[in-house]
């Protein structure tokens, strides 16, 4: 089996079959007509040889679709460079391992779900000692005190609240939507941050369904966690981070 | 030579920044029109990102994006998993001690010109120092492309100038796209405080506290330095000693609508407002133009310069409005700050 990487095509049964498999929902009902259209919808998405494999009468005028096709485009895979993160990830007992001999400390974390956005899920079980998954929360790290202040907290108050704990990190959770809802609180924290001259002196670091460590770079967030993230991740970073620029004399 | 190349060109200082009232109105169309000038005038270019530049989609909207063109001989500063990525040729200058997720940022010089990916170091000290950098490496000048609706990289303490990018994706419609841009050159464009001795004082208030409150007292001032955890709770204990007698509030950090909102119910006639420079306002319009109303003045000590307004008339999400008349209307809102729509500029001259 010769794979040449320059000219990569999607696989089925064979090497550079082009098989593929899409599936849809057209909004006709079901019938021989909505099978030609979704066929011709194939067909002007560059597929050969389009087959329903599949076609379900949804209720209300509407038509689901599995088709089969062939694809006959290829990419260069030898060409795509894709700036990746490497960060090396820390148990439980490592993180704080860690933070016990490097920092001879404890870490302080404030976390709150900021400005008008309500929804807890995801900095609770990052925070929460039972945790999620089977893995802790934050509470529940012995070299860790974990100050959850809730929902829909004021950006000037958790940067009062921060400093008053003497916060090492502040996590903020914000689902951030495609119409840039919410986006803006997570860049006024940052922006009222660098204001108030306390940017250098705290992690800042945001997380969130949509959210990742591209975007957070973006933001202008230190680092940013986004779906799948356990609390372990976030404490990792944390500590590692701090200890990193301890060394750094930062 | 573009009027945009010739502004940023004609001016002393070492490095511009290109901020943004939102996403996707064209902060990086700018950078790309500014580099090609400098390209041409042969002058090495330092470029720096205050957020992650250059990628190809949108990570929110999926949208194309436009890319970053680096020439042979510029500098640039990006984070080191970018700096392994890029299409163009880079020589590895130093690795700077600011860290991102994608790896430290690196400075590195452009072998052969080609596509970049900027991913900057987040905070605005890193900016500035990698800015120093840059032009001790031999940069003539540095542009720093800006993040979202941030705008710390335009403080007069890291860049010497600015540029406003705009746009459709800003509002509803092109009446609010307008208001919320005149808004926001209004609060940049507040004034230098010129009084001397009032300046004077500030100063040396800041230097014994993160909020002053300024008395008269005889031909000079008397300052009453408040020290807070941070400059926002310091100002907000100043309120409570306010007086008849009070000249002016000085706020070293962010000063934002409780307080503006305090200082109105205190006062029928309120003191003089200074902030260290215009990135240091968060204020709402309705605040802001009440303040005005009242008769209220704000006041900078140090003065941000705004070379310019750029637009972008569509919204990759839908929208978008007439070129020429989004143009027309705009410069007539912000007049006498010039504006620019770039793309169609470049097209109506050809």
């Amino acid at each position: 089996m010769d794979l040449d990487l320059t000219k990569v095509k999607t696989y089925g049964d064979t090497l550079n079959d082009g098989a593929l498999q899409v599936s849809f929902t057209l909004p006709v009902p079901a019938g021989d007509e909505a099978k030609e259209a979704a066929r011709q919808i194939a067909l002007k998405m560059g597929l050969e040889a389009p087959a329903v494999t599949k076609m379900a009468d949804l209720g209300a005028g509407f038509t689901f679709f599995v088709l089969y096709g062939k694809c006959t485009h290829t990419v260069d895979y030898s060409k795509i460079k894709i700036p990746k993160q490497q960060q090396k990830v820390l148990s439980f007992k490592e993180v704080n391992a860690l933070i016990k001999n490097k920092l001879g400390r404890k870490v302080a974390v404030v976390a709150a779900c900021t400005g008008s956005d309500a929804h807890t899920v995801g900095i609770d079980a990052i925070i929460n000692m039972k945790g999620y998954k089977g893995e802790y929360g934050l509470e529940r790290y012995s070299e860790i005190d974990a100050y959850n202040l809730g929902s829909q907290v004021p950006n000037d108050e958790l940067l009062a609240r921060a400093v008053e704990l003497n916060a090492d990190a502040i996590l903020v959770s914000q689902v951030v939507t495609q119409k840039n809802i919410h986006l803006e609180n997570l860049t006024e924290l940052i922006e009222l941050a660098e204001a108030e001259g306390l940017r250098d002196r705290v992690l800042m670091i945001c997380g969130g369904p949509r959210i990742s460590h591209e975007l957070a770079i973006e933001l202008g967030y230190d680092a940013g966690f986004g779906a799948g993230t356990l609390p372990y991740h976030v404490a990792s970073y944390i500590a590692a981070e701090l200890v990193r620029r301890e060394k750094n004399g930062k | 030579m573009s009027e945009l190349y010739q502004l940023v060109n004609s001016q002393k200082g070492k490095a511009t920044a290109i901020v943004g009232m939102t996403k996707n109105v064209g902060k990086t169309v700018t950078l790309n029109s500014l580099v090609k000038e400098y390209e041409m005038s042969g002058t090495a270019l330092g470029l720096v990102s205050a957020g992650y530049d250059g990628e190809r989609f949108d990570r929110l909207t999926l949208k194309e994006k436009p890319r970053i063109y680096a020439p042979r001989g510029a500098i640039v500063a990006t984070a080191q998993a970018c700096f392994n990525a890029a299409e163009a040729d880079l020589e590895l200058i130093e690795v700077s001690s600011f860290s991102t997720p994608l790896g430290p940022v690196c400075l590195a010089r452009v072998k052969k010109a080609g596509l970049v990916e900027l991913a900057g170091p987040g905070s605005v000290s890193g900016l500035k120092d990698l800015i120093e950098k840059m032009i001790s490496f031999g940069a003539g000048h540095v542009l720093v492309d800006g993040a979202i609706n941030r705008i710390a990289s335009a403080s007069p303490q890291v860049t010497d100038a600015s540029i406003l990018a705009s746009g459709a994706s800003l509002g509803p419609t092109m009446d609010d796209v307008i208001k919320k841009t005149v808004f926001r050159r209004a609060l940049l464009i507040t004034p230098l405080l010129n009084d001397q001795a009032m300046y004077k004082a500030a100063r040396e208030g800041l230097e014994k506290g993160n909020a002053v409150l300024l008395h008269r007292e005889g031909s000079g001032f008397h300052a009453d330095p408040v020290t807070g955890m941070i400059p926002l709770l310091a100002g907000a204990q100043l309120i409570g000693m306010c007086n008849e007698e009070t000249s002016a509030l000085v706020f070293g950090g962010a000063l934002v609508d409780n307080i503006l909102q305090d200082v109105m119910d205190l006062y029928e006639n309120p003191p003089l407002i200074i902030v260290n420079d215009a990135t240091r306002l968060f204020i709402s319009p309705e605040i802001y133009y009440r303040f005005l109303g009242k008769g209220g003045e704000i006041a900078v000590l140090e003065q941000f310069n705004l070379l310019a307004v750029t637009l972008n008339p569509t919204d990759p999400c839908g929208r978008g409005y007439d070129p020429q008349m989004f143009l027309n209307r705009m410069e007539e809102a912000v007049k006498p700050c010039p504006v620019f729509d770039l793309v169609y500029q470049e097209q109506t001259v050809l």
